[in-house]
C-alpha cells in the first residue's frame, strides 16, 4: 500500500490536511488576523469587513445580496452600521487583551464544535459512494424508505345528531342504494347527506390521517374496502354513518431508488460521518496520556 | 362488515324502487341545507402582560382576563393610558397565546409569590426589576449556554411555578367562554429562535376545556427549539389526555430561510414521515400580522403588482434578510406540490389565517384607531420619537390581522373543527366576507344566485378542501363571492392565485384577475388597471366613490392540465384607504413622508387554498 493510499484511508490524516487547507483558505479570504496588526489601536473598516459583519448579523450568507444592501444604505445608515462594527471590534480587542477568552467554557465548547465541523467536513469531502454502495444501503434499510399505504375516497355522511324515522343505519343503507341507482359520481357527492366536520374528499391519505379525523373504528373498516366505482358502506365513525366511494388504494411500497437517491445518499453520509468522527476522535485522544486522579 | 356484504348484493337500476326510496328518505338525500356555516371573526395570536416581553415593553396591566373581556366588547380600563378602552366591533373568538418561556413571572413578582421569592433566582429577579434601566426580568433569561441558565430555570421556572401561571391562563379562558357567543381557545406561543434570532415561532392551540388543559403545561423553547420535538410533545400529550392540538407558524417572513425549508432540523432532506407529521399538526399558517405579511415577497413574484405590501425585510433583531422561498407562504405552497410529486406527501398543505401578535393585550387592527404592537406605541409621541431604541418602530408595524372561519357553531368544538379542516381565511384587519367553493359543476349563472352557499356546498368543496377525479373534459371551477366590510373601503378586485407543477416538475404560479369593479378593461398583459385612489392626504379621508360593494363570479381554470397538481387561493383587494401612518401624520401635523411609510394601504383578504391532485391514470 502506497503512503498516499494509506493516508487517504486515515481519518486523522484527512482531518489534518483538510484543517490546514481550511486555514489557508481563511487566510486567503480574510487576510491576516487584524487583532494584532497596526498599533492595535486602529480599527480599519473596509468593505469586506462590513460585508462579513452584516452577514453574521443576519445569519444568512449571500454576499451579492448584502453587497447591494450596503450600497443602498443612506449615509446615516452606513454610519450606524460602521459604528456597530467598531463597537464589536473594540470590545472584542479589549476582551482579548484582558485574556477573557482564557478558560472560558463557552469558548472552549465553541472551539470543540469547530473541530467537530472540521472533522465532518473532511469526511464529507471524501464521500463519493458508488451507485452499488448506495443501492445496497437502500436495500439494507428498506423499512426506513417504505411509503405507507394511502387511499383516495369521497364520502356521504349521515350525522348521528339528526335522528331519522327508520333509524340512521337503515337510512344510510337506503341512501347508498339510491346513489347507486342514480350513478352518483365522485364530484357529485357533496350534494348528498349531512355536513361532515372535516373534509369532503380525502386524496392519497394514510391511515393515520384518517384515524385522526374519523376515529379508529372507521379507519379499520375502511382499510378492507377495495377500490370500486360503486358506493360502499355504510361505515360507522365517531360521528355517524358514511357511504364511501373509494377510487384508489396505493399499497405500501418501496419508492424507486432513483426517486429518493438523494435522501439515501444523505442518510449514508450521516452514518459515514458519524463513524468517521468517532474513529478520528479515538485516534486523537490516543495521542494523549491520561493521568487519572479520580476514583 | 354486515353492511358491506349486503351492499355488494344490493339491487340496481329500478326506477320504481328509486321513487319509493326517495319518498321514504324524505330530506335525507336532499342537498345540504339544514346546517349552515356562519362567519366568525377572531384573533388566534395575542399577548397579555403574562408574556415577559409584553411586560418589558410597557404592558404591565392588561391581564389575560382583560384581553378576553376587551375582545368580547366589554369596556376595560387601559392601565397604560388611564382611559377606558372598548372595542367597536367585538370578536367572536380569541386565543390569548402568551410566550411559554418565563410565562407570568413578572406577575408572580408583583404578587410577591412565595414559591418564586423563596428561591435565590426569584430574589435576583426582584432586584432586576427594581432597576428599571436594567431591562427587567427578561434579562435573566440569558441563553442555554450560560451556566447559570439551568439554575435559573430550575428555580424560577420550576414545574410548580409553571403550573401556577398556566392555571391563570386557563382560568381566564374558562371564565370568558360563552358557548354560542364567544369562544376562547386555550393555547400558548412556543418561541423557538435558532441561529440567534431566526423566527420559528408557533402558536399552539388546543380544543381543551379547563379540566383537560390542567393535565399539561405549555411546551417551551427551554425544552427544545426543534419543531419535530414540539410535534412529539403534542403527539404524546394527545395520547395521554385526549386533547387535540394545532401548531400555527407565524412570521415565516422573519425565519431567515428556515420556516418552509427543504430540509429538517438536522439538515436532512424532508422524508415522507416528516411531511405526514408536519401536516397533521400544522394545517394552517398565519399569513399576516403586525410584523408584516408572509404571503409573498416581491422579489419572489416579480409579476405580482400587489406584492409590495407590508413587507418586512429584517429579522427579529433588525438584521436584514434576503428574499427566500422558504420564508413565504406562496412559495411554501409551491414547494409542497413539488414534495408531493417527489415523496408522495405534501408537507406544506396550509390553510390561511391572520393574527395580531399584539403585545398590548388589546387586539387592535383598525388603521384609524391602531393601538400598536407594543404598549409603548399607544402614545403618539412615542411613535414619532421613541424614548428608547426599538427593533419594532411603531410606524413600520401593520395594523393587522384577523382570522375568519366558516363554522357550524361558535363553540370550541365548532371553531376547532373549522380550523382543522381549513375552512378559514385571513384578512389584514378588514372584515371582507368571502366564500370560495371549488368543483366541476358550477355554472356562470350561479354567481348571480341568492343561495350561493347552498349551491357551493352542494356542488363542490369549500376553501381548505381538495379536489381529485376530474370528470372527463371538465376543469376545476371556483364559485367566489366577496362583500365589502361595511366600515371599510369598497372592493377593487378578486384574484385567483394558481400554483402548479408543470410537466418538467417545475413550480409555476399565475395570478388571474377574475372580478373587478367598474368597467375597467384588462390590458395586453391581462392585468386590470389600478382602481384609483380617493384618499386625501391632508385630512386622511377617503370616499367609496370607486370600487364595488359586492363581487361574485364563477371562474373556470383556462389552463387546466389533468396530470398536474395545483392549488388555487383567492385574494380580494380593497380600494386604497389611509394607512395608520397617515392618520398619525395628520394628527401630528407632519408630512406623511416623515413616517417613512406609505400614506395608503389596499387592505385584503386571503382564502385558504383548494388543492387539485390528479388521480392515478
Amino acid at each position: 500500500m502506497s503512503a498516499l493510499k494509506r493516508l487517504a484511508g486515515d481519518p486523522l490524516a484527512h482531518f489534518l490536511i483538510a484543517g490546514a487547507a481550511l486555514f489557508a483558505f481563511y487566510r486567503a479570504v480574510h487576510g491576516p488576523d487584524v487583532t494584532g496588526t497596526e498599533d492595535g489601536r486602529t480599527i480599519t473598516v473596509d468593505r469586506p469587513a462590513l460585508l462579513q459583519f452584516v452577514q453574521y448579523e443576519s445569519m444568512a450568507f449571500k454576499p451579492d445580496y448584502f453587497d447591494n444592501q450596503i450600497s443602498s444604505l443612506s449615509a446615516q445608515e452606513k454610519q450606524d452600521l460602521i459604528d456597530k462594527y467598531v463597537r464589536e471590534q473594540a470590545l472584542f480587542r479589549e476582551a482579548s487583551a484582558m485574556g477573557l477568552a482564557d478558560g472560558d467554557y463557552v469558548i472552549r465548547r465553541r472551539l470543540v464544535q469547530k473541530m467537530l465541523y472540521l472533522l465532518d467536513d473532511a469526511a464529507t469531502e471524501s464521500f463519493a459512494p458508488s451507485e452499488a454502495t448506495l443501492l445496497s444501503y437502500f436495500h439494507a434499510h428498506e423499512d426506513r424508505y417504505r411509503a405507507e399505504p394511502t387511499v383516495t375516497f369521497t364520502q356521504v355522511f349521515l350525522d348521528d345528531k339528526i335522528r331519522r324515522r327508520e333509524g340512521n343505519e337503515r337510512a344510510a343503507e337506503h341512501l347508498g342504494r339510491e346513489m347507486e341507482l342514480k350513478r352518483v359520481g365522485f364530484a357529485e357527492a357533496p350534494a348528498y347527506g349531512d355536513r361532515f366536520p372535516y373534509l369532503q374528499n380525502y386524496v392519497n391519505r394514510t391511515r393515520g390521517f384518517i384515524e385522526n379525523q374519523f376515529g379508529s373504528g372507521f379507519a379499520t373498516a375502511l382499510a378492507v374496502l377495495q377500490p370500486s366505482n360503486r358506493w360502499q358502506g355504510p361505515i360507522k365513525s365517531d360521528y355517524g354513518y358514511h357511504l364511501v366511494l373509494l377510487t384508489q388504494r396505493e399499497p405500501a411500497r418501496l419508492p424507486d431508488f432513483a426517486q429518493i437517491r438523494e435522501e439515501v445518499r444523505q442518510d449514508l453520509l450521516r452514518d459515514v460521518v458519524a463513524a468517521y468522527r468517532e474513529t478520528a476522535i479515538k485516534d486523537l485522544t490516543r495521542r494523549y496520556t491520561v493521568r487519572r486522579e479520580v476514583n | 362488515m354486515q353492511h358491506l356484504s349486503r351492499k355488494a348484493t344490493g339491487t340496481r337500476g329500478h326506477a320504481a324502487l328509486w321513487l319509493t326510496l326517495s319518498a321514504v328518505l324524505g330530506g335525507v338525500s336532499s342537498p345540504v341545507e339544514a346546517q349552515e356555516t356562519h362567519l366568525y371573526w377572531g384573533d388566534l395570536h395575542l399577548h397579555s402582560n403574562y408574556s415577559i416581553d409584553a411586560y418589558a415593553t410597557g404592558n404591565v396591566g392588561v391581564t389575560p382576563d382583560m384581553a378576553y373581556r376587551f375582545a368580547r366588547g366589554i369596556p376595560i380600563a387601559n392601565p397604560n393610558l388611564g382611559i377606558k378602552a372598548q372595542m367597536r366591533r367585538p370578536l367572536d373568538f380569541l386565543a390569548v397565546t402568551d410566550h411559554a418561556e418565563m410565562l407570568g413571572l413578572e406577575i408572580l413578582l408583583n404578587n410577591k409569590d412565595p414559591r418564586l421569592l423563596s428561591t435565590p433566582w426569584g430574589q435576583k429577579m426582584l432586584a432586576l426589576r427594581q432597576d428599571p434601566k436594567s431591562g427587567g426580568v427578561m434579562r435573566a433569561q440569558g441563553g442555554k449556554r450560560d451556566p447559570q441558565w439551568h439554575e435559573m430555570v430550575d428555580q424560577a421556572f420550576s414545574p410548580v411555578i409553571r403550573q401556577a401561571t398556566w392555571e391563570s391562563e386557563i382560568e381566564a379562558a374558562e371564565k370568558n367562554y360563552v358557548p354560542g357567543t364567544f369562544t376562547t381557545l386555550i393555547g400558548w406561543e412556543w418561541t423557538a429562535m435558532p441561529d440567534g434570532g431566526k423566527n420559528l415561532h408557533r402558536c399552539v392551540l388546543s380544543d381543551a376545556d379547563g379540566a383537560a388543559a390542567r393535565q399539561f403545561a405549555p411546551y417551551s423553547n427551554y425544552e427544545s427549539i426543534r419543531p419535530e420535538d414540539l410535534w412529539s410533545f403534542l403527539e404524546q400529550t394527545k395520547k395521554r389526555t385526549g386533547v387535540d392540538f394545532l401548531a400555527i407558524p407565524h412570521n415565516s417572513n422573519l425565519s431567515g430561510g428556515l420556516m418552509f425549508d427543504m430540509v429538517d432540523s438536522d439538515g436532512h432532506p424532508l422524508s415522507a414521515q416528516y411531511a405526514r407529521t408536519r401536516v397533521q399538526w400544522e394545517p394552517l399558517v398565519e399569513v399576516t400580522q403586525t410584523k408584516g405579511t408572509s404571503e409573498v415577497r416581491p422579489e419572489l413574484a416579480p409579476s405580482d403588482e400587489f406584492a409590495e405590501f407590508e413587507i418586512r425585510r429584517k429579522l427579529l433583531a433588525g438584521a436584514p434578510t434576503p428574499p427566500s422561498e422558504a420564508d413565504y407562504v406562496r412559495s411554501a405552497l409551491l414547494r409542497g406540490l413539488v414534495f408531493q410529486n417527489r415523496i408522495g406527501v405534501n408537507p406544506y398543505e396550509l390553510g390561511l389565517i391572520g393574527g395580531t401578535d399584539s403585545h398590548t393585550g388589546l387586539s387592535s387592527v383598525q388603521e384609524s384607531n391602531f393601538m400598536g404592537k407594543l404598549a409603548v406605541d399607544e402614545l403618539l409621541r412615542e411613535r414619532q420619537h421613541p424614548t428608547s431604541p426599538t427593533v419594532f418602530p411603531a410606524w413600520e408595524m401593520s395594523a393587522s390581522g384577523r382570522t375568519a372561519v366558516w363554522a357550524t357553531e361558535n363553540t370550541r368544538k365548532g371553531i376547532f373543527a373549522a380550523l382543522k379542516r381549513r375552512e378559514t381565511y385571513a384578512t389584514t384587519g378588514t372584515r371582507i366576507t368571502l366564500r370560495v367553493f371549488g368543483g366541476y359543476a358550477f355554472q356562470p349563472r350561479d354567481a348571480a344566485k341568492k343561495d350561493i352557499e347552498a349551491i357551493g356546498y352542494r356542488n363542490g368543496v369549500p376553501m381548505g378542501g381538495e379536489l381529485t377525479e376530474a370528470p372527463k373534459d371538465k376543469s376545476p371551477t371556483l364559485l367566489i363571492v366577496a362583500a365589502k366590510d361595511p366600515l371599510s373601503g369598497n372592493l377593487d378586485r378578486i384574484q385567483v392565485i394558481k400554483g402548479w407543477v408543470d410537466a418538467n416538475g417545475n413550480p409555476q404560479q399565475h395570478i388571474y384577475d377574475v372580478a373587478w369593479s367598474g368597467d375597467r378593461r384588462p390590458g395586453a398583459d391581462g392585468k386590470v388597471p389600478a382602481v384609483g385612489n380617493t384618499v386625501d392626504v391632508k385630512t386622511a379621508q377617503y370616499t367609496n366613490s370607486i370600487g364595488a360593494i359586492q363581487l361574485s363570479t364563477v371562474w373556470r381554470d383556462p389552463d387546466f392540465k389533468r396530470a398536474q397538481p395545483a392549488f388555487y387561493y383567492v385574494r380580494v383587494l380593497e380600494i386604497p384607504t389611509p394607512r395608520h401612518t397617515l392618520y398619525d401624520a395628520v394628527a401630528l401635523g407632519i408630512d406623511v413622508s416623515e413616517t417613512h411609510e406609505p400614506a395608503t394601504i389596499q387592505e385584503r383578504a386571503y382564502s385558504s387554498p383548494i388543492w387539485y391532485t390528479p388521480a392515478k391514470p
